[in-house]
């Protein structure tokens, strides 16, 4: 379960003015919950997403990972605790342009013990997932957007993590590719039972997904349409 | 751990590697130009100092020639016996030399060297063939030759004939027991004095004897000075100061190579300074392209320490194939190059600086660890959440 309670940040402008961006925020993920967070582009959203996923450090306020409280923790833990308990997909995938996409599926796997041949076994598996496998050895720009979306899918499920968290997974793809990407994730979710946190401007996209939420003003209101 | 961020970092050097292949180069150059230099100027030393001492005498030899007399090979000979025994307790040895000029030998002149004392204490002249000189009978005078010599007159060890010596009208029978190398290109013959009394006696008045004196280290030359001149005076009851002058050069040469060696030495290491900067240079420039990857790997887990250690493995990857494969180059390039070079002089091929390979790979490996430091600590700083905004 994942417990923010009333957490606020800011960032810094350029300009060198403060935009706050979460005021007093409180929100409660149930393990296996679909959310889907909508707002328009600059509400914050992805800094939410950065918070939820310990990209981030919160201004105030407490966050609890399982009942973990994440305020205070050091790197090591904070880092074991992400690696442990999150997978993350990107809107523009975020491959490793060098690496093949088996590479890239193998990276998560890489920070953490095991043996080579489990670790090739699991990536293999998640390739197969996304229907990839054929084309574990081709680099991403060889690759079209869907497969490089698909690659990053099995990426962020490949090392089993409790939470997906997706932060515009179709702001890169066609209309049709974007569908196709969006009934994978879906599947791939159900199908592992994880949580799953959506951050998306498209109404449409928050509509297919059963609890929605939507971030104004630095603040979470329902946002089911 | 450690092995998953190897794999990482080596994933890393092989996704750049025409990037890697060009920074390893500069750290390439500069272990092939620390093992080259060590192997030469150690062939140098080698070579140089050998032939420095087996003309001019180890470290501290001094020469005191013996003002010529009709009386002076005796006296020399008296004062050789007194100086042995009075600087045993300083570790001196002293021998007596005579340069009995040109010798008539078949097949052209030779400058013969008569001796007393074991000559090869103070030059150490190596062996080719046969024995040093030793006793011998009357009739047959031993002689030891040069190489140049035996060389140059076809002269080999069992060989028996008579010579001439120089200011004599005598023939003297000899037979060659031994070849030498004694650093000389001119053809030297040695032969010993006790033998050669007759041949001594018309030298009487025409050269002088000298006396070689050897102490081993921790007598000054001032120290061993004072004593000879002390003993000479006691010796002769004179006041007439003698002449006493240092004649090896093992010190100067030892110093000369020293300071060549230190200046190629600092080249050497600049050439790693220049790669050790090319890996800053490299890791500064691509640490922006390389943020979106460091920041995956911290979203998959890695700490901050993690990621500094990625990029120090990537450096010591490169570090580590660079020196490699300089020494490869070295091991196999070094024969090659000692062959080329010691014509006219002996190199040992055998040679080869293991220590300064050694000391290469070190100092490579510690040049592309301060070269990707910087940058590692960097990288180690890139906030995460940047990746949300690409």
């Amino acid at each position: 379960m994942l417990e923010l309670q009333s957490c606020c940040k800011s960032i810094r402008l350029p300009s060198g003015d403060t935009l706050q961006l979460l005021r007093d925020l409180s929100l409660k993920i149930l393990p296996g919950e679909s959310l889907a967070i909508l707002g328009r582009s600059g509400t914050g959203k992805s800094t939410l997403l950065g918070l939820l996923g310990l990209l981030d450090t919160l201004d105030c306020g407490s966050y609890r990972v399982d009942g973990q409280e994440t305020v205070g923790l050091c790197d090591r833990a904070l880092a074991n605790l992400r690696g442990r308990t999150f997978g993350f997909i990107y809107q523009r995938f975020c491959l490793m342009s060098r690496l093949s996409a088996f590479q890239n599926v193998e990276a998560p796997l890489l920070h953490r013990p095991g043996r080579r041949a489990d670790r090739h076994k699991a990536v293999y598996e998640a390739l197969d997932k996304v229907g990839l496998i054929e084309r574990a050895k081709h680099k991403p720009d060889q690759l079209s957007g869907g497969e490089q979306q698909r690659v990053a899918i099995a990426r962020a499920l490949v090392h089993n993590p409790h939470v997906i968290l997706a932060d515009e997974p179709t702001g890169s793809l066609d209309r049709s590719t974007g569908t196709m990407i969006l009934r994978l994730l879906f599947n791939l979710v159900k199908e592992a039972g994880v949580t799953l946190v959506v951050v998306t401007h498209e109404p449409l996209i928050a509509a297919q997904i059963e609890r929605v939420l939507e971030l104004s003003n630095g603040a979470l209101k329902d946002g089911n349409l | 751990m450690i092995f998953q961020i190897l794999i990482i970092a080596w994933l890393g050097v092989r996704s750049r590697l025409g990037r890697s292949i060009l920074t390893a180069l500069s750290l390439f150059i500069g272990v092939l130009a620390i093992v080259v230099i060590q192997a030469g100027a150690g062939a140098a030393q080698d070579a140089v100092m050998s032939n420095a001492i087996l003309t001019g005498g180890r470290a501290m030899t001094l020469s005191l020639n013996v003002s010529n007399g009709r009386r002076a090979f005796g006296q020399a000979d008296q004062l050789l016996s007194h100086l042995n025994n009075v600087l045993a307790p300083v570790k001196a040895t002293a021998v007596m030399t005579v340069d009995a000029d040109s010798t008539l030998f078949p097949g052209g002149s030779v400058e013969m060297t008569l001796v007393k004392g074991d000559l090869r204490e103070i030059r150490p002249f190596p062996v080719r063939r046969g024995e040093w000189i030793g006793s011998g009978s009357d009739i047959v005078l031993p002689v030891v030759i040069n190489k140049a010599t035996s060389a140059n007159f076809g002269l080999t060890t069992g060989m028996t004939f008579s010579i001439s010596p120089g200011h004599t009208h005598e023939q003297v029978n000899v037979r060659v027991i031994g070849v030498i190398t004694d650093g000389m290109k001119e053809p030297n013959a040695y032969a010993p004095l006790d033998l050669t009394q007759s041949w001594v006696k018309q030298l009487a008045g025409l050269v002088s004897p000298k006396i070689l004196i050897h102490a081993d280290s921790g007598t000054s030359q001032a120290q061993l000075t004072g004593l000879i001149r002390n003993e000479y005076f006691r010796f002769f009851d004179t006041e007439r100061s003698p002449e006493i002058s240092r004649i090896d050069q093992a010190d100067d040469f030892a110093q000369t190579l020293g300071t060549i060696k230190l200046i190629f030495s600092i080249i050497a290491g600049l050439s790693l300074v220049v790669g050790a900067m090319g890996i800053l240079n490299i890791g500064l420039a691509t640490l922006r392209e390389r943020s979106d990857e460091l920041s995956l790997h911290r979203s998959f887990g890695a700490t901050r320490l993690q990621v500094i250690a990625i990029i120090v493995l990537e450096g010591q990857i490169v570090a580590l194939s660079a020196a490699c494969i300089a020494i490869v180059f070295g091991l196999f390039g070094f024969p090659l190059a000692a062959s080329f070079l010691s014509q006219g002089i002996e190199v040992s091929l055998q040679n080869f600086p293991y220590e300064a390979a050694v000391i290469g790979v070190v100092a490579c490996c510690f040049a592309a660890f301060i070269g990707s430091l910087v940058p590692a600590i960097r990288a180690g700083h890139v906030p995460i959440a940047s990746i949300m905004r690409l």
